[in-house]
């Protein structure tokens, strides 16, 4: 070998890049198997021409993009302030029980979730019976679904930029300390930084959230005119049974997402510091200023109005007693069990395939493969694009000549639940792994590490904080999901959100206020204790290895 | 079918418990657990059937603690010698997709819960079978019959308001439209719900050709659009919306099950359409001779004696009608469009309903 050698060709695997490939061949060729088995069902040039002259298909792509972007524009602005707000304070009472209350919004089911959105700012609502009514539209609209998904979403946005500016380093703290930046140049030099590197990622995630949101959107959107093409998707597969119609809007928002998410830019690395331990509180030159100390306040107490009072709101004003009898029937826990073993087998796959594409995208990169990286940032998202119904009738299409579906849901649910939570996965876990290998890369060359040993007790290990908080969310979300089920589900094989759902067909139905409750309080339980056996179960072995 | 209720925990249960309770440190400990559990998952309990087993597909509601699907099971597994397994779906879309996703293959027997707006499409599929059954309806307003589906129970679709939120509430469309725009209204949307639909073919019959411009002129009404009938009728209950889009026999509900009686249902002067909930065969159904046996049985006094304080709908024999629906609304003029003009024009119609909300 030349001496122009790059030292990264003495890094690279093939067989990890041929692994890495075959998971991102796999997850496109799934996503083009199911558009294909639909479109297969009967695609006529009468529906494509009909579908070009659809004038109301037209209104539908225009009001998605533009609720998607407001959406996340707010999300965005909301997201960052708080992250400041909390960064700024520190450590203070309650802080970690505001931010996991805060984030309990993205995991519950949507339905609940609009119910306790409204007690807050609906027509009857508590700010209803305060001076404040006459700021409130009397009609839903556009702004109650961009408010719902700002609800949802700037937790996440909070989150990952809160983690961000926590992590940021020690030494840079300090020298800003020492120099005792303004506010504004702390903003310039240190925060804006950190928080533009995050950006791109999380804002191209909650546009794609925003961007196929439905439920939300078909009961706060005040009617068909604030619509997204999800629900079309929804409306031509349930109740027109219109499969190739169908796949085609699939393919259409497809496109269109892939194609707006090229506005957010790279999602690679972005948010490399998502999840690092939120370590040491230096406090800040310019949190003790009056001013910024009533700023902050403001700003805290808007995310608890926003986030925190309609959960609280929900709780108080719920009915649980009427529901405890449901505690005592067979149906109630057999959903449980589904839900559990559901989610973490659907989490647990998500880390797999999460761990694929960051083989391809750190085997591409040591190779200047730009194209693939790219591939894999647009794999990894396609399920969230491709609405899970449309993958669930596929499948169920293809596999029913071949066994009996509703028997095997479990098996294909998992597999939708964990290519939901791929998306999410792979932003946590992709760059911390791709940094990692490629710290370890020397190490791992002089020692002739063998691969299993490199993953067991060097990778692993240290991306405990990643993977426990990669499977946690992915568990929560997988629990709380009420998507594929819906075709699958029957009274022999449900699911809690399934159950829910189902209790909100007839009258009185107070079991449901118990039941919603219990499903978000096992989400919260899902998503902390992933973290905290992961972290255990690292810690002890790399304990062991280290004797 | 029926599990014992007694049993607390589940055997199958363990497994979470064992991964979370016991440490897992370990690597094989975990793979042995991790590998248990998802062995463990797809075992469903076997059924021991002896008896044959006449499968119903139905939508939730139906076969709920509180519906009328568990003693109709009673009942009718007390005359058959079988086991009646009702499989309970999100909604009567969801049977009929289910069919048509599981075509010729399907296990089920009967279908229980479609509407007359869906019998065309259904009959199209060409999944179903004559019912076979001499007992006749004789409790429905309007002229119905039909060699493949059989009622088994009906209903108006009304605006279900709160007496105490409005005491004078509109007597007519005509009026709702001319009232102050403080009446706020919740409707489902017809591409998802049944009443929803319910509601458009209902202008469509009192308005004809002008249905889209009266649509345009009631939207500044309507407060919102929910996917299903419970989203709307919640909203409603927490006072989000003054008149809600439901039945007209949900009072009775409130009244009979609840002892509220401030709900009650505008009768509206036009008249008000009606919904026909029917069951059908499946042409590859495994126990024809059973569901023929049930077809017959759903005219039964038992079946229709147990439709109205569980369902809420009328029941399809004058004699089943209980005391408590003489209060309701007693509509001068029932509209159905026959189940071949809902499947011509429905598409249309909701695409002239869509523009007339968007413009």
């Amino acid at each position: 070998m030349s001496v122009n050698t790059p030292l990264s060709h003495y890094f690279q695997s093939n067989s990890r890049y041929v692994i890495g490939f075959s998971g991102v061949f796999a997850l496109l060729l799934l996503a083009f198997i199911c558009l294909w088995t639909l479109f297969g069902t009967g695609l006529s040039v009468a529906l494509l021409t009909q579908m070009m002259h659809d004038s109301y298909l037209a209104h539908v792509i225009v009001i998605t993009v533009k609720q998607a972007l407001l959406s996340v524009c707010f999300a965005t602005i909301i997201g960052v302030l708080g992250a400041l707000a909390f960064h700024r304070r520190g450590r203070f009472f309650g802080r970690s029980i505001l931010l996991l209350t805060c984030f309990s919004a993205m995991i519950m089911p949507s339905t609940v979730a609009a119910l306790s959105l409204l007690k807050l700012w609906g027509q009857s609502g508590l700010i209803a019976q305060t001076p404040l009514a006459i700021f409130l539209p009397d009609r839903l609209g556009l702004w109650s679904v961009v408010l719902a998904h700002v609800f949802f979403n700037a937790p996440l946005v909070m989150r990952v930029c809160l983690t961000a500016l926590d992590s940021t380093p020690l030494s840079q703290r300090r020298s800003a300390a020492l120099l005792c930046l303004s506010p504004w140049h702390y903003w310039s030099v240190i925060d804006w930084p950190t928080i533009r590197a995050v950006l791109p990622a999380i804002m191209g995630l909650v546009f794609l959230l925003c961007a196929t949101s439905f439920s939300l959107v078909l009961m706060l959107g005040g009617g068909p005119s604030v619509t997204t093409l999800e629900v079309s998707i929804y409306t031509s597969l349930r109740f027109e049974f219109d499969l190739p119609k169908a796949a085609f809007l699939s393919f259409l928002q497809l496109v269109l997402c892939g194609l707006l998410l090229q506005l957010f830019g790279k999602t690679r690395h972005s948010i490399s510091a998502l999840s690092r331990p939120e370590g040491i509180f230096v406090t800040r030159a310019d949190a003790s200023s009056l001013l910024m100390r009533l700023c902050d306040g403001t700003i805290i107490c808007g995310i608890i109005l926003l986030n925190i009072v309609p959960i609280m709101l929900l709780i108080f004003a719920s009915d649980l007693t009427s529901g405890l009898p449901l505690l005592m029937t067979e149906r109630f826990w057999s959903a449980l069990t589904n839900s559990v073993t559901l989610a973490i087998g659907a989490s647990f796959f998500a880390l797999i395939l999460a761990f694929l594409l960051g083989f391809l995208a750190y085997e591409a990169q040591l190779r200047d493969h730009h194209w693939v990286v790219k591939l894999c940032d647009f794999s990894q998202s396609v399920f969230l694009i491709i609405p899970a119904l449309v993958l669930g009738t596929a499948l169920f299409i293809l596999l029913r000549a071949h066994m009996d579906v509703s028997a095997n849901a479990f098996w294909i649910l998992m597999l939708g639940n964990g290519l939901l939570a791929l998306p999410f996965c792979y932003r946590l876990i992709v760059p911390a792994l791709v940094r990692h290998l490629g710290e370890t890369a020397p190490l791992v060359a002089l020692w002739h590490i063998p691969a299993m040993q490199r993953y067991a007790t060097i990778i692993i290990p240290s991306l405990r904080n990643e993977i426990g908080f990669a499977l946690g969310l992915s568990a929560a979300l997988s629990f709380g999901d009420l998507g594929i089920i819906t075709l699958f589900g029957s009274q022999s094989f449900e699911t809690l959100p399934y159950m829910l759902f189902s209790f909100l067909n007839r009258y009185g139905a107070k079991e449901a206020d118990l039941l919603a409750l219990i499903l978000v309080l096992l989400a919260i339980g899902l998503y902390l204790g992933a973290q905290k056996a992961v972290g255990y179960w690292a810690r002890h072995t790399a304990q062991v290895k280290s004797c | 079918m029926t599990a014992p209720r007694s049993t607390f925990i589940p055997k199958h249960v363990c497994p979470i418990f064992i991964l979370s309770m016991e440490p897992i440190f370990m690597k094989k400990r975990l793979y042995s657990v991790l590998a248990a559990l998802l062995l463990s998952l797809p075992l469903m309990p076997a059924s021991a059937a002896d008896k044959p087993v006449l499968t119903i597909y139905t939508y939730e509601s139906f076969t709920s603690e509180w519906g009328p699907g568990p003693q109709i099971e009673a009942a009718f597994e007390g005359q058959c010698n079988c086991d009646l397994n009702f499989v309970a779906l999100d909604s009567s879309i969801g049977i009929l997709g289910r069919v048509q996703l599981e075509g010729d293959n399907s296990p089920a027997d009967i279908v229980l819960g479609l509407d007359t707006n869906l019998t065309a499409i259904a009959a199209n599929t060409g999944l179903f079978q004559p019912h076979g059954a001499s007992n006749a309806p004789d409790n429905l307003p309007t002229d119905y019959s039909s060699d493949t589906f059989m009622p088994f129970d009906w209903g108006y679709f009304a605006f279900v308001y709160d007496k105490n939120r409005m005491a004078e509430p509109p007597r007519s469309f005509e009026a709702l439209i001319n009232a102050d725009d403080d009446i706020r209204v919740v409707i489902q949307d017809p591409r998802t719900a049944t009443p929803g639909l319910g509601l458009l073919l209902w202008m469509k019959s009192v308005y004809g050709d002008k249905a889209a411009d009266m649509w345009q002129a009631l939207n500044p009404k309507i407060v919102t659009v929910t996917k299903g009938w419970w989203d709307a009728y919640s909203l409603f209950l927490e006072g989000e919306a003054d008149m809600v889009l439901s039945y007209s026999t949900s009072p009775a509900y409130h009244q009979i099950a609840e002892g509220a009686d401030n709900y009650a249902a505008a009768a509206f002067d036009e008249g008000h359409y009606m919904q026909i909930e029917v069951a059908a065969i499946l042409k590859n159904a495994p126990q024809p001779e059973l569901a023929k046996d049930f077809m017959n049985f759903i005219q039964g006094p038992e079946f229709q004696g147990i439709i109205p304080t569980t369902n809420w709908m009328y029941p399809t024999q004058k004699s089943a009608e209980p005391d408590g629906f003489d209060g309701l609304i007693q509509p001068t003029n029932a509209f159905l469009f026959s189940a071949q003009e809902v499947a011509d024009n429905k598409d249309a119609w909701v695409n002239e309903w869509l523009s007339a909300s968007v413009r």
